[in-house]
C-alpha cells in the first residue's frame, strides 16, 4: 500500500527550483572572507553562515557590473560613431585626453616663460619644459604598439608639431572620451541599419558562448563518476519534470553570464533612448537568450552523457572551455578594440536589413528608436514562440534519448576494464615534481588551462591587433612584457590553485614527514620552472625575429624571467591564503576575488618592464619580492592548521602588517594632500606637513588598535614602543646609541653629496630633484624643517623599523631584515636620496636591533635629518 | 614485548565552541600492543586520531608519540607513524602503483625499497590487478587496501588505523587481522578505532571505550571484566559502559 502522493509536473518543477535556489544561497553564504575560522558552534568543518562578509562579495559584484556598463558604454559609443562615419581630423595628431590636458597646460606655462626678459632664466626654464614635454610624449607613444625606431620618430614629430602650432596640433583621441547616451543609436536610416546589424553580429556569439561555458570545465558535475542527475533520477518524478527543472536551473542560475551580458543589453537599449525601460527590456532579452542556451545545454548534457565515456567527456569539456573562452574574449574585444570594431561595422554594412530578424539577434529591435509598435509586438510574440518552442523541442528530444535508460554504462569501470595505454614512468623526476607532472599530463582540463589557454590569449591579441606583430618583434619592451604576461597567465591556472587542487587529498600530504608549507613550496617551484620555460621560449622566439636588439633587451629579459619566477610564488601565496580547505563544494573553495588581485599585481609588474627609469624597475622588483615573502610568511604560519576547523596560529607581527601600514601611510598622505589642496587655501608646505602628520598619526593609531584587538601578545613591546622589563637598556645608553648611529649615517650622506659631484650623471640628478621641487612650488622652509626633524622620524621609524623590520626579523633573521627594511625605506624616498637614505635605514635598523626600543632609531633619524638640512642651507 | 609507553595522551580535549568533541581523555599505549579504541558513532574516535596525527590541534591537554608532541613535532612524529583514514580519497588521475610510489618517495624510500616492500603486501591483499587502474575508479574496499599499503610502506613503529575493516570483504579482513598480529609480534604497535566489538575482542590486548567525547573505560579485557565483576563478553561490557552515557530505549 503506497502512502505517498504522486508528484505533479508543476510541483516537481517548484521543488527542483527551490533546491537550486537553496544550493546557490548556501554556496554564497559559505564563501568566507579570509582564513577566519567559522564560529565554532558546529562540530565539523561545515562553513557557517557568514555575517557581514557577504558585503565584500556584493561589492565585488558591484564593481563587475559597473565595469560591464562602462565597457559597454564606450564600446557602443564607438560603434555608433563608426556607423556614423566619424573620423579624426587628418591634420591633427591623436592623443589621449590626459595628454591633451597636459599639453594645453604646458602651452600656457611656456607662453609665460617666453615673456621673461632674463635670457639665462628663460633658457633654463625652456630646457626644463622641453624635458617635461619629452616625458609626456614618451608616455603617449609607449601606449601604442610601435617599434623603438617608430617611437622616436613619432616623438620627434610631436615635438615639431607642438613647436609650430602648440596644443592646437593635437586632438583628443577618437574614442577615449566617448560615452553613450540616449541618443547614441543613429537616427538616420543608413547608419541606423549599420548599427543594428553590427550589434546583431556581435550578439551572435552569446548563445554559443553560454553553452560552451556551461558545459565546460566549470561544470564539475558532468565529468564525475557520480552524476547528480542520476541521484535525482531515482525519485518518482516524471522524466519530463526532471529535465524541465534542469533546463530551468541552467537558464536562471548562472551569475557570471548575467554579469557580462545583462549590463551590455541594458546599455544597448539605453542608447536607443529607452531610458529606464532599458532594464526590463534587458532582462527580457537576457532571459530569452538564457532559455535558448539552457535548452540546448540540457539536451547536450544528456546526449553527451549517454554516448561518450568519461574520459572522452573530459576531453570534450576542455574543448568547450576553450571555445567558450574564445567567444567571451571576442565579445570583450569588440567593445574596446578599434580595429575589430571597424571590421564589424564594415562587414555589417554589407548585410541586408533582413539579417536583423535572425533568431539570435532580433530582440535588439526592441531598442531601435525608429521601430514601430507593430514591429515591437511581433518581436515579443516571436521571442515567446521561439523560447517556448526551443525548450519544448529540447525536452522532447532529451526524453526520447533517455527512454531506453539514462546511461550507456555505469559504475566506476564504465562497463569495461580499460587497458592502460601508457606506462607510468616519470623519468628522472621524483616525489612532488613527478606527481605534479603526471597529473598535468593526465588531467585534460588542467592541461588545456595551463598550456593552451595562454596561447589562445596570445593568438587572440595578434588577430585583433595586427600591429602587435610589428611591435612585439620591433620593440623588446613589448616582447618582454608579453613573455611575462603569458608566463603569469600560465601560473594563474597552475600555481594559484596549488592548494585548492588538493581538495580531499590533503590528508595524505599530512601523513608525510614534511612540513606542509615545504611541500607547497616545492609544488610552486615545479610550476615556476614550468612557466619559466614557457616565458623563455617566447622570449627566444621574439628575440629571433627582432632586428634591433639593444643591450637594454637583456635587462628586459631578466626582468621578465625574474618576474615569472617570482610571480609563481605570489600566485601560489595568494591562492593558498584564499583557499578554504575545509570547504567541500568545489566552486566555493577558492575565492575568485583573488584572481583579480593577482591580475592587478601582474599589471603593476609589467609597468616596471616598460618604465625607462631604472630606479622604478628596481623599486618594483624589491616590492614584489617583499610581497611574495610576506605572503609566504603567512602561509607558513597557517599551514599546520589547514585542516582544523577552529584553531588558528597565534597572531604575531608579520611583514605583511608592515607593508600594509606603509601602503596605508602613503595612500592616506596622498588623500589628505589632495583633500587639502582642493578644499582649503593653505600654503603648500603647510598642506604637505598636515597631510603627513595626520596620515602618520592615523596609521599609528589604527595599527595599534587592530593589533590589540587581534590579541598579538606583548603588542607594545613587539613594535618597540616599550622595553622588555627584564632586559631594559638604560635610557641614556639608548640616546647615545641613537645619536651615534645617526651621525654615522649623516657622515655617509655628506660623503655621498660630495662624491655625487664627481660623477657626470650627478648634475642631472640634482637638476631633476630641483625640477620636481620647482613643479611643486614648495616654499616656506621652516615648516619643512619641522616636518623633517620631528614628524618624519616618528612615523617612519614606527612603520619601517617597528613593523617592517620586526615582522621580517622573526622569519628571515636580523641580517636580511636590516638590509630589506632599509631597501624598502630607501625606495620610498626620491631617487636622488636613495643611497644615503639606504645607509640611514641600515643605521636605524642596527640601532633598533641593539636597543630594542624605538627611541634609538627615532633619534638617529632626527640627527640625520637635522645634519642634512643644516648642510643644505 | 610490552615496553615503555609509545603513545601518551594526557587530558586531551578538543572543543568547538560549546561542543566538546573530546573531553579529558587520558590513555597510555605501550609499544608492542594492539590497542582498540571503541565507541559509538560520534564518540570522538576520529577526532582523537586526527589529533594524534597533528591534523587537528588540541584545545587543551597533550598527545605524545615516542615522547614527541604530536602537533609541535609533527614532522618527526610522522616518520614513526603510518596512518589509515576512515575514507581515503586519492588523486583522480593517479594509478594505484603511482600513489604507492609517491607515498614511498615522500617517506624517503628508494625505488628498490618500495618495490621490495610492496610486492608481498599487494599480493596478500589481492590488489595486483587493480594497481594499474586509476584510483578514482576503485571501489571503497580497494581504496582502503591501497591506503593500508601506503601506511605500512615505511615500516612505522606505530600504525594508526581508523575503522580499518570498514568496507573490506571477509578475505581482506582476515588478511588485515593477520597483518596486525604480525606487526605486534614484531614489536610494532597498532592503534585502531572500531565499532566492531568481536573484532576488538579477538585481536586486542588493550581496549579503551569512549562515548560522547569522554573515556568510559580503559584496560585489558580481563581488567574490564573485573570492573563489572562478571564474565561478560565485550559486547555486554560495551553496552553497560557506553550505554550509561547514551540515553534512549534499548532495542
Amino acid at each position: 500500500m503506497i502512502d505517498s502522493q504522486p508528484v505533479s509536473f508543476m510541483q516537481a518543477l517548484r521543488l527542483m527550483g527551490w533546491l537550486a535556489v537553496r544550493r546557490q544561497i548556501n554556496r554564497w553564504q559559505s564563501v568566507q572572507l579570509g582564513r577566519k575560522k567559522s564560529d565554532p558552534t558546529k562540530r565539523t568543518g561545515t562553513a557557517s553562515k557568514s555575517t557581514g562578509r557577504g558585503i565584500y562579495s556584493l561589492f565585488l559584484m558591484g564593481i563587475l557590473l559597473f565595469n560591464g556598463f562602462n565597457l559597454a558604454s564606450q564600446g557602443l559609443g564607438r560603434l555608433a560613431a563608426f556607423a556614423n562615419n566619424v573620423h579624426t581630423p587628418a591634420n591633427k595628431i591623436a592623443v589621449s585626453s590626459y595628454t591633451h590636458r597636459k599639453l594645453v597646460e604646458a602651452e600656457v606655462s611656456i607662453k609665460q616663460v617666453r615673456q621673461t626678459t632674463d635670457i639665462d632664466e628663460r633658457q633654463k626654464y625652456e630646457g626644463l619644459w622641453d624635458r617635461y614635454l619629452d616625458q609626456v610624449f614618451q608616455g603617449e607613444v609607449s601606449r601604442e604598439n610601435l617599434s623603438e625606431d617608430e617611437e622616436s620618430a613619432k616623438v620627434q614629430r610631436m615635438h615639431e608639431a607642438f613647436n609650430q602650432r602648440g596644443a592646437e596640433a593635437f586632438s583628443v583621441e577618437f574614442g577615449s572620451q566617448l560615452y553613450s547616451g540616449g541618443h547614441t543609436w543613429p537616427r538616420k536610416d543608413g547608419p541606423a541599419l549599420t548599427y543594428q546589424n553590427t550589434l546583431g553580429l556581435l550578439v551572435l556569439v552569446f548563445v554559443p558562448m553560454f553553452i560552451c561555458l556551461w558545459l565546460g570545465m566549470n561544470n564539475k558535475d558532468l565529468g564525475q563518476v557520480e552524476w547528480s542527475f542520476e541521484w535525482l533520477y531515482g525519485f518518482p518524478i516524471s522524466t519530463r519534470a526532471l529535465l524541465a527543472s534542469r533546463l530551468f536551473v541552467y537558464s536562471l542560475f548562472n551569475p557570471p553570464v548575467w554579469m557580462f551580458i545583462f549590463p551590455f543589453l541594458i546599455m544597448v537599449y539605453f542608447t536607443g533612448g529607452s531610458g529606464l525601460m532599458s532594464i526590463p527590456l534587458g532582462l527580457i532579452a537576457t532571459l530569452y537568450l538564457s532559455v535558448l542556451a539552457g535548452s540546448v545545454t540540457m539536451l547536450l548534457e544528456v546526449l553527451l552523457r549517454k554516448f561518450l565515456s568519461l574520459s572522452q567527456l573530459k576531453n570534450l569539456q576542455a574543448l568547450f572551455t576553450v571555445l567558450g573562452t574564445i567567444g567571451l574574449l571576442l565579445y570583450l574585444a569588440s567593445l574596446f578594440s578599434q580595429p575589430l570594431e571597424a571590421f564589424l561595422v564594415g562587414y555589417a554594412k554589407a548585410l541586408p536589413a533582413s539579417f536583423a530578424w535572425n533568431p539570435l539577434s532580433f530582440y535588439l529591435l526592441l531598442g531601435s528608436p525608429t521601430g514601430t509598435p507593430v514591429e515591437a509586438m511581433s518581436v515579443y510574440a516571436l521571442m515567446v514562440m521561439i523560447a517556448v518552442g526551443t525548450a519544448a523541442l529540447a525536452l522532447f528530444f532529451a526524453e526520447f534519448l533517455i527512454r531506453e535508460g539514462l546511461l550507456k554504462s555505469s559504475g566506476p569501470y564504465q562497463g569495461v576494464r580499460q587497458q592502460p595505454a601508457e606506462t607510468s614512468s616519470t623519468g628522472w623526476l621524483r616525489g612532488i615534481a613527478a606527481n605534479e607532472m603526471i597529473l598535468l599530463r593526465r588531467d585534460r582540463n588542467l592541461l588545456v588551462q595551463v598550456l593552451v589557454s595562454p596561447l589562445i590569449v596570445v593568438a587572440y591579441y595578434f588577430l585583433v591587433n595586427s600591429s602587435m606583430v610589428a611591435s612585439a618583434t620591433g620593440n623588446f619592451h613589448h616582447a618582454a612584457t608579453m613573455a611575462f604576461v603569458i608566463g603569469s597567465y600560465v601560473l594563474m591556472s597552475s600555481a594559484m590553485p596549488v592548494l585548492s587542487r588538493e581538495n580531499k587529498t590533503l590528508w595524505q600530504l599530512m601523513t608525510f614527514p614534511r612540513e606542509i608549507s615545504s611541500i607547497l613550496v616545492e609544488k610552486t617551484q615545479v610550476w615556476a620552472v614550468f612557466a619559466l620555460f614557457y616565458a623563455g621560449a617566447i622570449l627566444l622566439i621574439l628575440a629571433y625575429f627582432n632586428h634591433h636588439l639593444h643591450a637594454s633587451a637583456l635587462l628586459d629579459a631578466f626582468l621578465a624571467l625574474y618576474g615569472v619566477g617570482l610571480y609563481a610564488f605570489i600566485a601560489a601565496g595568494i591562492g593558498i591564503m584564499g583557499t578554504n580547505t575545509l570547504e567541500t563544494e568545489v566552486r566555493a573553495r577558492f575565492r575568485p576575488e583573488m584572481v583579480y588581485l593577482y591580475m592587478i599585481l601582474v599589471a603593476m609588474y609589467s609597468v616596471a618592464i616598460y618604465t625607462p627609469s631604472i630606479w622604478s624597475k628596481f623599486a618594483q622588483i624589491v616590492l614584489s619580492t617583499l610581497l611574495a615573502y610576506a605572503l609566504w610568511q603567512k602561509v607558513k604560519d597557517i599551514s599546520p592548521y589547514l585542516l582544523d576547523p577552529t584553531e588558528k596560529p597565534t597572531r604575531t607581527l608579520s611583514l605583511a602588517d608592515g607593508m600594509i601600514a606603509a601602503l596605508a601611510f602613503f595612500v592616506l598622505q596622498g588623500l589628505f594632500g589632495f583633500f587639502f589642496s582642493e578644499s582649503m587655501s593653505m600654503p603648500l608646505a603647510m598642506q604637505v606637513v598636515l597631510a603627513y602628520v595626520i596620515a602618520g598619526f592615523l596609521v599609528f593609531v589604527l595599527c595599534l588598535s587592530i593589533f590589540t584587538s587581534q590579541k598579538i601578545p606583548h603588542v607594545w613591546q613587539s613594535v618597540g614602543l616599550s622595553r622588555d622589563p627584564d632586559n631594559a637598556m638604560p635610557i641614556g645608553k639608548v640616546i647615545v646609541i641613537g645619536l651615534a648611529y645617526g651621525s654615522a649615517a649623516a657622515l655617509g650622506a655628506i660623503i655621498y653629496l660630495h662624491a655625487i659631484d664627481l660623477v657626470p650623471q650627478g648634475h642631472i640628478w640634482k637638476q631633476d630633484a630641483e625640477m620636481s621641487a620647482l613643479l611643486r612650488r614648495a616654499d616656506n622652509p621652516l615648516w619643512i624643517c619641522g616636518l623633517a626633524v620631528i614628524a618624519a622620524p616618528l612615523f617612519e621609524e614606527f612603520i619601517f623599523r617597528g613593523l617592517v623590520f620586526q615582522g621580517l626579523r622573526r622569519s628571515a633573521g636580523p641580517f636580511w631584515a636590516v638590509l630589506t627594511s632599509a631597501a624598502l625605506f630607501a625606495m620610498v624616498h626620491p631617487p636622488f636620496a636613495v643611497i644615503p637614505v639606504f645607509g640611514l635605514g641600515i643605521a636605524t635598523a642596527l640601532s633598533f636591533q641593539r636597543t630594542k626600543f624605538l627611541m634609538a632609531p627615532i633619534i638617529a633619524h632626527a640627527t640625520y635629518n637635522a645634519c642634512v638640512i643644516f648642510l643644505n642651507h | 614485548m610490552h615496553g615503555a609507553p609509545l603513545v601518551e595522551i594526557a587530558n586531551l580535549s578538543k572543543v568547538y565552541g560549546s561542543f566538546e568533541a573530546v573531553k579529558d581523555v587520558s590513555l597510555l599505549v605501550s609499544s608492542g600492543t594492539i590497542f582498540a579504541l571503541l565507541g559509538p558513532n560520534g564518540a570522538g574516535k576520529t577526532t582523537t586520531i586526527r589529533m594524534l596525527m597533528g591534523i587537528l590541534v588540541p584545545t587543551s591537554g597533550t598527545a605524545r608519540i615516542d615522547g614527541l608532541d604530536c602537533f609541535q613535532d609533527r614532522v618527526e612524529v610522522k616518520r614513526r607513524v603510518g596512518y589509515l583514514p576512515d575514507e581515503p580519497v586519492f588523486y583522480d588521475y593517479l594509478r594505484g602503483s603511482e600513489i604507492i610510489r609517491f607515498s614511498g618517495e615522500m617517506h624517503g624510500l628508494s625505488q628498490e625499497q618500495i618495490t621490495e616492500r610492496t610486492v608481498d603486501l599487494v599480493k596478500r591483499l589481492e590488489l595486483n590487478d587493480a594497481l594499474e587502474e586509476f584510483a578514482v575508479n576503485y571501489s571503497k574496499g580497494m581504496k582502503k587496501k591501497l591506503a593500508l599499503v601506503c601506511a605500512m610502506l615505511h615500516d612505522p613503529a606505530l600504525l594508526i588505523l581508523d575503522e580499518p575493516t570498514n568496507g573490506l570483504d571477509p578475505f581482506a579482513t582476515r588478511v588485515l587481522h593477520e597483518l596486525i598480529r604480525e606487526k605486534a609480534a614484531a614489536g610494532k604497535t597498532v592503534f585502531f578505532s572500531t565499532h566492531l566489538l568481536d573484532q576488538a575482542e579477538k585481536l586486542c590486548s588493550q581496549i579503551a571505550i569512549v562515548a560522547k567525547g569522554r573515556l568510559a573505560a580503559h584496560g585489558t579485557l580481563e581488567q574490564l571484566r573485573a570492573r563489572l565483576s562478571s564474565d561478560s563478553t565485550l559486547e555486554e561490557i560495551f553496552f553497560s559502559v557506553a550505554g550509561e552515557s547514551n540515553s534512549g530505549p534499548v532495542p
